[in-house]
């Protein structure tokens, strides 16, 4: 007998699935709105904007792009040189050693972490509403317990490996932006308050005596760091995958330029029907908005039901891609030896990291019961741990999106002088990014002054550094000797087949 | 001649069954036989897969050996193929190289809402495939 043993190894990386190289321009295009899940975003964030800055939120919600469009390039050209293993945590590792990899991986899975309860809790209210049982939206214990099941549910549904289909998770996205422009199209046309251009104005974000209120600024941008995250991934993957033409570009163009318009429109037309007083009140404006736009009978109750149907698939799709990213890292971490092996467990049938996926579900659901029993009777207003969820994830993004921003620079310094596109695309670019995200983690903080949101940011960060003392034992610590890859391996992205060297290559000696 | 038969492979009790049945076919048709794990992290354009990727392939070369060897006495020509999609589709990927008369796949015997809501690979393949497709039962212990 003869064994012909013809392993076929899997092909470079991100190649399959979603194949970006088969994809038209319209699928690049929805695939880069999706990846911010607009619907849900809107709904848990648009409430604490206003809050902040009440009239100017349509300029926080476009300035609030500027760092992560520069941060993408940061994602894009890390991407590039080490695509698909492990994102923040080995580029970090890369730059700046095996502890800055780890702190920034563990901002990672905090950022995660943090977002649980709002979505849990955003999509247990809607589900009310949904039923026709908008009192129970208003218990704070029934969106517990629906919130903790729908956890559980998504988090089964990563565990067994459920994905929708390309078309299918198309088809949601095109209803939700439709529904959403619709819904914007309509609350213009029914404005209580004359929209004004003059919102989209950041120099009229001022305090009571007329001078520039840069903490409402930092803060306002810290909540809508929130709102674009994952578009930047979603860009970098996406020109990673493709073969050779123009649509990845064009397509990141477009659905920017459509993220951003719908967004802005939406918080103009929401501030225009609600005005802000109503707004600031509730942490939901876009379900009180909607149901003073489309009533409830007839066309608008069909609507209106549309919307919240939007918004609740657009929470499921996202919280998918919460809990996938958050296990992705783990598992990653595990495989490198940074935290225990079982992380890197995959369960037989399922092929799934099933230990790593579990046990995040199971921290998100005691970190949102936790929030939920704390918060008293104000839990829906301005210190809800919907809105605190908001501005902690804020805190999260900045501080990994940052640290890979500073990586970038770091990584490319050797090539940032040799051309202009080197300086501008890739050095200038990430460091931009960089600093503004640091800029409004700080005075997001300072400006907190030891409240909730201090302890709650700050308390999970610094978690990391007894957890990652603890981990230095794993493997006899073989992690924690990788250096950092020399200057002269470091690849120029822009080589057509620039590519790292594997990680943990340069290791001290023992 | 015709092409080898096709069979999926996951390590689970069902796909030893088929394996078996397979095996025995392929050798009472005299053609070879090539034994497929097929495996995919979810996409959803997240990146930061690779690592989960290079596990399931680990994962499934060991479990290819395993089979070849559960197989060895059969006599049957045995090469292996670890693929990185989703089964269905690998399936009919190497069925599509190399003119398979067959695609033998086992099936966990799932209640049929429970695989409709899962998608079980026998269920998907039924559709999906241009090729003949053998579902493989575990039979009853009774």
């Amino acid at each position: 007998m003869s064994v012909i043993a013809e392993s076929q190894e899997s092909d470079e990386a991100g190649n399959k699935g979603l194949k970006a190289g088969a994809l038209g321009l319209g699928s690049a295009i929805v695939i880069g709105v999706a990846s911010t899940a607009p619907g849900y975003s809107l709904a848990a964030g648009l409430g604490g904007i206003v809050s902040e800055v009440g009239k100017q939120a349509p300029a926080i919600v476009w300035m609030a792009f500027i760092p992560m469009f520069f941060i993408a390039s940061a994602y894009k050209y890390m991407n590039k040189v080490d695509p698909d293993c492990g994102t923040t945590f080995t580029w970090v590792t890369r730059s700046f050693g095996p502890n800055a990899g780890w702190m920034a991986s563990w901002g990672l899975i905090m950022a995660d972490l943090v977002i649980m309860p709002n979505l849990a809790g955003i999509s247990g209210q809607y589900l009310f509403i949904l039923i026709g049982k908008p009192e129970w939206a208003d218990n704070k214990w029934a969106v517990l317990i629906a919130g903790v099941l729908f956890i559980l549910a998504m988090t089964w549904i990563c565990v067994i490996g459920i994905e929708l289909n390309a078309k299918t998770q198309m088809g949601l996205l095109a209803a939700e932006v439709i529904t959403l422009i619709i819904f914007a199209v309509v609350a213009l046309a029914k404005a209580n308050i004359t929209p004004s251009l003059s919102w989209l104005n950041p120099f009229e974000i001022t305090t009571p005596d007329g001078s520039m209120n840069w903490s409402a600024i930092a803060a306002g941008i810290n909540l809508s760091l929130f709102i674009y995250w994952g578009w930047d991934t979603a860009v970098a993957v996406n020109e990673e995958c493709a073969d050779s033409d123009k649509t990845p570009g064009r397509a990141a163009v477009i659905s920017t330029f459509i993220l951003v318009a719908n967004y802005v429109i939406v918080s103009f037309a929401v501030i225009s029907v609600a005005g802000i007083d109503k707004l600031g009140e509730s942490s939901d404006v876009l379900e009180t908005s909607a149901e003073t736009v489309f009533g409830n009978h007839g066309f608008g109750a069909v609507f209106f039901k549309l919307l919240v149907i939007a918004v609740l698939s657009s929470a499921a799709a996202s919280c998918q891609t919460t809990i996938l990213p958050a296990a992705r890292s783990t598992l990653s971490m595990g495989v490198h030896k940074a935290i225990p092996a079982k992380f890197a467990e995959t369960h037989p049938r399922y092929l799934t990291p099933t230990f790593s996926t579990w046990l995040f579900g199971g921290i998100a659901v005691a970190w949102f019961v936790f929030l939920v029993v704390i918060s008293g009777g104000d839990w829906q207003g301005d210190n809800s741990p919907y809105i605190l969820s908001i501005s902690a994830v804020g805190l999260m993004i900045a501080f990994y999106y940052g640290a890979t921003g500073y990586a970038a620079v770091a990584y490319f310094w050797r090539y940032l002088f040799k051309s202009s596109k080197a300086f501008f695309a890739v050095g200038l670019s990430s460091l931009l990014g960089a600093l503004i995200l640091t800029w409004s983690f700080v005075v997001t903080l300072m400006d907190d002054g030891g409240g909730k949101l201090t302890y709650i940011g700050l308390g999970l960060l610094f978690l990391g550094v007894p957890l990652m003392l603890a981990c230095r034992t794993v493997d006899g610590g073989s992690f924690f000797r990788i250096k950092p890859d020399p200057m002269e391996d470091r690849p120029d992205p822009f080589e057509p087949d620039a590519h790292s060297p594997e990680l943990g290559t340069y290791r001290k000696e023992v | 001649m015709a092409g080898e038969l096709v069979v999926g492979y996951d390590g689970l009790e069902c796909a030893q069954t088929a394996l078996r049945v397979a095996a025995g076919l392929a050798k009472s048709m005299e053609v070879g036989l090539i034994i497929v794990f097929a495996a995919e992290p979810p996409q959803l354009n997240l990146g930061g897969a690779g690592d989960q990727r290079r596990l399931l392939a680990e994962r499934g070369a060991e479990l290819l050996d395993e089979a070849a060897a559960l197989i060895a006495e059969s006599g049957v020509e045995v090469s292996q193929r670890v693929v990185d999609e989703k089964p269905e589709h690998a399936l009919i990927t190497v069925a599509d190289e190399c003119h398979a008369p067959i695609i033998v796949v086992g099936t966990y015997s799932e209640r049929p809402l429970a695989a409709a809501l899962v998608g079980s690979t026998p269920h998907k393949l039924l559709h999906l495939s241009n090729h003949p497709v053998l579902v493989v039962p575990v039979p009853d212990e009774e």
